[in-house]
């Protein structure tokens, strides 16, 4: 069976010190002023009558249906066999027809790259290199967790099945790789 | 309904912390080609804040990734946003990269590029020139703590000036000496075991101190333990807490006396280990008899019943059970009763060297003493024969109540009245090593003025910093990534030792601040106080006896020594002797607790101290003492730590800038109301010394009495091109006071805001 790459991210855990977006701008290719994925802080907002922060992580979603690459007229984005979602930033043309068909905001124009860009789980940095993925390595929190969920004995694996995880639903079924789980107080996002 | 606690502990039950040994992911490289081929691996010391993490520099071609070195098993391999980002600060195009000299008035930032020897032979004529006529101890020196801080302060003894100045006081000075003068010694906190945490505004998941907030994580993520937090502001640690009580500033002090007055009054308190460690309990039962949770309740607001309450969890949680010592949330003039009161919780609850409790460091002398044997190398410590014995005491022990906080880095603050009004005699020259007080120090007219009134001022730092600004010679330090240092002693629960390496080529004409202050006094003609070679010279002479340590420490970068020990944890100790066979006997608890020792002058915890009678009349024993923190009218104005700045030193950083360029002052939106204030306005901010410019959030998460602001912001620097006039600066806002005995520098006060 093929490799089945997803990334979780623990709203219990996250304190949204924003590690992981320092990180993954340090080992992949960006720009100071950009990145890949960024934690929003929401909130404060009135739960169970306390107030509570929600940390939201914000990037590609990793869609297994992705309407990123039915939008690329030159066929510049690619998913690998295990799923990942991954920009060819030597055929992009910059034209931003991904840009404007990802629902999540999950694309964006690299100004190094000069490329448009995902968070491509570091598929092309330090995954490539059999080390986990860059926000995954610093995470002070461990509440970013990256790996096969098709392996039994991934941590991942025992995640998904053990734990109540939701996706950020858009309009249609895009089946993303990037998993979350809710914070207990968030009754709002808690799956039934 | 979900209470506060279930916030981390559920959901979350899968995850033990999780380490994943490098290349286990290697299967996904038959598909993708590898980035480059080749990594190599440096192991060091993080200098991105105090906290020193150990971390393992990847150099892939020489672009560095830098993440937590796994050695380090408290630290868990991890690094904040300011830690992995330390390779922005090292390519900075605006670091100081050449020494400098002034060509225009103070400040007006018209330098002349120099030479090394130049700026020398020009520190050394003026230096000796000060000297000469003033005497030496007209000369401060001053260094951010830490390791580089050694060079600085040794050169200062070399000159032979007592005022020698770390940073504390303007940050963690109060708790060093409230420590001190109640044990002896500082304390560290086993937050990962313990089953109630009270925390008075430790922010540990913004100011990230990362063996603390992952034991702290550790803890919650078990579910044992139930964490309440008295704080003014929704911090992200109050957010995650079990409770969060939105505390008056400066009040919470009364929360910390109402509940040993409980403990005592219903006998809560380990009576035995009272009796057996602690001198004064009598005059502190009595001093804390007068106060009632109900008293405790006018002035802060908290309700009694809550105050009993929490007394009453916190002794049934006793031993693992902490009151944390507290960090930069609101200080008060009375720093030195609030921090030794939130000791005396801990006393009361007879944690100490227990599991879940307060500890003091196993360093190799204790831990060898203990285990009969040499299970831990030790350091030298470098003797230097012959330095100059000051004649002047320091400048801040005119008041002798300061005796205290001399010794623990000193009250920076001081400089200012030495330098302007010649109290209590005249500084006249200052050399500061990556120090910022312009930024850091109240009032910042007050703190310019100091440096404007100097014969000369020398700075030493990566930056132009807005406080080298006005030197008259700036020399540009190496990056911590691009220096080695001293080994510096990392001990907890067992012995431990780090190193900082040099990660990289030096970026342009940069040194090591050890060779700095080594060459100053070669100029100064004092190098025969400075015998060692070079830092690997330094280094050799730290482990004369145990020549081994180097090499594995420079393989290792981090390395732990023994078994953790907790003295009065039976446990540990029946284990520690099953592991060591000429371990120390035992007492009849089964423990060391007969071993402890305590340095204070009577030998035992202090709970009260007559000693300090001779320093500070009326001050022995712990009490009350209303403080006015602003007028009526006011907003109380709190600073504290975000997760992506360090107070002095990062807001120029490329990547942390953008993450975080300024300071919105938090307001809750009914005060804001009342202003005709909306989120995101802009805003003049108006204390009793200074205004300032901002922008409002408008945030539930704030006291309506209360407004806050990170602290660092709204340099005055033009250099500092990216942070020059961002946000807002605090220092600027606050007028110039300093707590009692601790000679903290009082950072909360009162302030009005208006809509621009
Ligand atoms: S590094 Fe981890 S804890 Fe910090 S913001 Fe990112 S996901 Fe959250
Ligand atoms: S989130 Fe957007 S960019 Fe990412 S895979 Fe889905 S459609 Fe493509
Ligand atoms: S997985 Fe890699 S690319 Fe994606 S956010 Fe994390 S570090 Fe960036
Ligand atoms: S807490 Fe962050 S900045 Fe401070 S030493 Fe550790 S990694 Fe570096």
């Amino acid at each position: 069976m093929n490799e089945k790459y997803v990334l979780i991210h623990d709203e219990n855990r996250c304190i949204g010190c924003h590690a992981c977006t320092a990180a993954c701008n340090t080992s992949n290719d960006l720009a100071d002023h950009q990145n890949r994925a960024t934690i929003d802080v929401k909130g404060p907002y009135l739960i169970d009558g306390e107030l509570h922060y929600r940390y939201l992580r914000v990037s590609c979603e990793q869609c297994d249906r992705p309407a990123c690459i039915k939008a690329c007229p030159y066929g510049a984005i690619s998913q690998t066999v295990d799923g990942v979602v991954s920009f060819n930033h030597d055929r992009c043309k910059g034209c931003l027809m991904c840009v404007a068909a990802c629902p999540t905001g999950g694309c964006f124009y690299n100004k190094h790259a000069k490329s448009t860009d995902n968070c491509d789980f570091c598929m092309k940095s330090r995954v490539a290199e059999g080390l986990q993925p860059a926000c995954v390595t610093v995470c002070p929190a461990d509440a970013l967790i990256f790996g096969n969920a098709n392996d039994p004995n991934s941590e991942v694996h025992k995640c998904l099945s053990t734990v109540l995880t939701y996706n950020r639903p858009v309009g249609y079924n895009n089946k993303p790789k990037l998993y979350r789980v809710a914070s207990q107080v968030a009754s709002e996002r808690r799956l039934v | 309904m979900l209470s506060r606690r279930d916030f981390l502990a559920k959901g979350s039950a899968f995850c033990a912390i999780t380490v994943y040994a490098p290349g286990t992911l290697g299967a996904q490289s038959k598909i993708l080609t590898p980035a480059t081929p080749f990594i190599k691996e440096i192991n060091s010391i993080c200098e991105m804040c105090s906290t020193r993490c150990p971390i393992t520099v990847e150099s892939r071609l020489g672009k560095l990734f830098i993440r937590g070195n796994l050695n380090a098993k408290s630290f868990g391999g991890k690094v904040c946003a300011r830690g992995t980002s330390g390779s922005k600060l090292l390519n900075d195009p605006h670091r100081l990269v050449k020494p400098i000299k002034r060509t225009g008035p103070r400040g007006s930032g018209q330098w002349q590029e120099i030479e090394w020897e130049e700026a020398y032979q020009l520190i050394a004529v003026n230096l000796n020139q000060v000297r000469d006529q003033y005497g030496p101890e007209a000369i401060a020196v001053s260094s951010k703590s830490g390791s580089l801080s050694n060079h600085a302060f040794h050169f200062g003894k070399a000159i032979g000036t007592p005022n020698i100045f770390s940073h504390g006081s303007t940050c963690p000075i109060s708790y060093a000496v409230a420590a001190k003068v109640m044990f002896g010694n500082e304390l560290k906190l086993d937050l990962e075991n313990s089953k109630y945490i009270l925390n008075f505004g430790h922010n540990l998941y913004e100011g990230v101190n990362m063996s603390m907030t992952r034991g702290l994580l550790a803890a919650q993520e078990k579910g044992t333990v139930k964490v309440v937090v008295f704080e003014p502001r929704l911090s992200v640690m109050a957010d995650k807490a079990d409770e969060w009580h939105a505390i008056k500033p400066g009040t919470d002090i009364a929360v910390v006396l109402a509940l040993s007055h409980v403990l005592i009054e219903e006998q809560l308190y380990d009576e035995s280990f009272v009796q057996q460690y602690v001198s004064g309990f009598e005059d502190f039962a009595t001093s804390m008899a007068r106060y009632s949770p109900e008293w405790a309740s006018e002035v802060c607001g908290i309700s009694a019943g809550d105050i009993r309450r929490i007394a009453r969890e916190l002794a049934a949680a006793a031993p693992a059970a902490i009151a944390d010592h507290g960090h930069r949330c609101t200080f008060t003039p009375e720093e030195f009763d609030l921090r030794r009161g939130i000791y005396a919780i801990n006393v009361l609850l007879g944690n100490i060297e227990r599991k879940g409790g307060v500890y003091f460091a196993k360093n190799s002398k204790l831990y060898n003493k203990l285990a009969g044997e040499a299970v831990a190398p030790s350091l030298e410590k470098i003797k230097v024969e012959g330095l100059p014995t000051p004649v002047l005491p320091r400048i801040d022990l005119a008041q002798a109540q300061f005796k205290y906080a001399a010794k623990a880095g000193g009250l920076y603050q001081s400089i200012i009245p030495a330098a302007l009004q010649q109290q209590p005699y005249a500084i006249k020259a200052w050399v500061m090593s990556r120090s910022n007080p312009v930024q850091t120090v109240t009032d910042r007219t007050q703190v310019q003025k100091a440096l404007e009134a100097m014969d000369f001022v020398v700075a030493c730092d990566v930056y132009i910093s807005e406080s080298a600004a006005y030197a008259d010679v700036v020399l540009p330090e190496s990056t911590y990534l691009e220096r080695d240092e001293d080994i510096s002693d990392y001990s907890a629960k067992s012995p431990a030792y780090a190193l900082r390496q040099q990660a990289t080529d030096t970026i342009g004409n940069t040194r090591p601040s050890w060779q700095i202050f080594k060459e100053i006094a070669d100029a100064m003609a004092l190098g025969q106080f400075f015998p060692w070679q070079d830092i690997a010279d330094y280094q050799q002479r730290q482990v004369a006896n145990n020549p081994e340590l180097l090499p594995q420490l420079r393989k290792e970068g981090y390395l732990s020594f023994g078994i953790p020990l907790l003295m009065r944890e039976p446990d540990m100790v029946a284990k520690f002797r099953q592991h060591y066979p000429n371990a120390q006997p035992v007492s009849e608890r089964g423990d060391y607790g007969h071993q402890l020792q305590f340095t204070t002058p009577s030998g035992k915890i202090e709970l009260s101290s007559p000693s300090l009678e001779k320093i500070a009349p009326g001050r022995s024993v712990i009490s009350y003492r209303p403080v006015t923190l602003k007028q009526p009218g006011e907003l109380y104005f709190i600073q504290g730590k975000s997760a992506l700045h360090t107070n002095a030193a990062t807001q120029n950083i490329p990547l942390l800038y953008d993450l975080q360029p300024d300071n919105p002052v938090w307001i809750h939106p009914d005060t804001a109301a009342k202003l005709g204030i909306s989120d995101g306005d802009s805003i003049t901010i108006t204390s009793q010394v200074g205004e300032e410019q901002g922008t409002a959030k408008v945030t539930l998460g704030i006291r309506k009495d209360t407004v806050f602001a990170h602290m660092g912001f709204g340099s005055k620097n033009q250099e500092l091109t990216r942070a020059f006039g961002k946000g807002v600066h605090c220092g600027a806002l606050l007028p110039h006071a300093t707590a009692a005995i601790t000679g903290s520098n009082v950072h909360t006060t009162g302030v009005t805001i208006r809509r621009v």
